[in-house]
């Protein structure tokens, strides 16, 4: 993208600001800009459409005006809806149970819990409680309610209802952030991500475990 | 019904009856054209006597942030 506006670029990412330093092509004079980066949710539709320009200016040679204008665009592009998002991972997590081995019986069960503990999360996440404890309760009420397939002794597989009601809550998007942050040599970023991610992860198994102990399971 | 079902059902009731009045608590404030979290009262608060009730001589008056008489010229 640098390359077709004509100039060269570094990006110094920091776990909450970035600095881009940018140079004509002869290297006589530059620009610097630092900007703290904006504390939000994982966007894959914002995130497709800024894919989207950086190619249109790489491959089309897009003007920085017209760019600029996209650009703006894209920023004002709406959040997916809650519920959409809601009932989607729902799904999504009832097919990861599927893809594991669990019967239909597990599937139904692992779909109500993650609709139970995804929609508690959005509502805790909305009141601004802290992300560690939104986790923790997230993942404790999903847990004891997927257990209800062992203690009612519904269908074969309550273990993997069980162990995939709570798949919904693993920060995904930060680990793998973290290895590619490591891959180029961000190092500050990628143990800043990393560790953020491992404690949203203790959090999520703290309520796991503490589910299970209070309904009285056997860990192994 | 033995320990690990009364506990099961008392979490999930315990999670039930959190969406129920956070449903309940959205519709009131839709009903009454605002928004509701930010106009409610809580249950319990931690206050003041200032906050009950006024008397005329006390230093504050409750909701006034400037109780300063403009007269006295300050």
């Amino acid at each position: 993208m640098a390359e077709a506006f004509g100039v060269s670029l570094d990006i110094f990412i920091m776990p909450a600001h970035v600095t881009i330093s940018v140079w004509n092509t002869d290297r006589t004079y530059a620009e610097m800009a630092q900007r703290k980066t904006a504390s939000c949710g994982i966007s894959f539709d914002l995130n497709t459409r800024l894919s989207q320009l950086s190619w249109e200016v790489a491959d089309n040679r897009l003007g920085l005006p017209a760019a600029k204008e996209r650009f703006e665009r894209i920023q004002v592009t709406k959040p997916t809806g809650k519920w959409e998002v809601l009932i989607l991972t729902g799904f999504a997590n009832a097919a990861f149970c599927r893809l594991f081995g669990g019967d239909p019986f597990a599937m139904l069960i692992v779909l109500v819990s993650t609709l139970a503990g995804y929609r508690l999360k959005q509502i805790m996440l909305e009141d601004g409680r802290d992300v560690r404890l939104t986790f923790l309760c997230a993942s404790f009420f999903s847990a004891s309610l997927s257990a209800g397939g062992y203690i009612f002794s519904i269908g074969s597989t309550p273990e993997l209802a069980l162990g995939t009601s709570v798949l919904y809550l693993i920060p995904g998007v930060p680990y793998i952030n973290s290895v590619s942050d490591m891959i180029y040599r961000h190092y500050l970023c990628a143990f800043s991500r990393f560790l953020d991610a491992a404690v949203l992860t203790a959090c999520l198994s703290v309520g796991l475990c503490t589910g299970m102990l209070l309904l009285g399971l056997k860990w192994f | 019904m033995n320990y690990s079902m009364i506990t099961w059902c008392i979490i999930a009731a315990v999670l039930l009856c959190a969406f129920i009045f956070r449903a309940v608590a959205y519709k009131c404030g839709n009903l009454r054209g605002g928004n509701c979290r930010h106009k409610s009262t809580h249950f319990f608060e931690l206050g003041r006597d200032t906050d009950i009730f006024y008397v005329p001589g006390d230093d504050e008056i409750p909701g006034m942030p400037d109780n300063t008489d403009e007269s006295d010229g300050r």
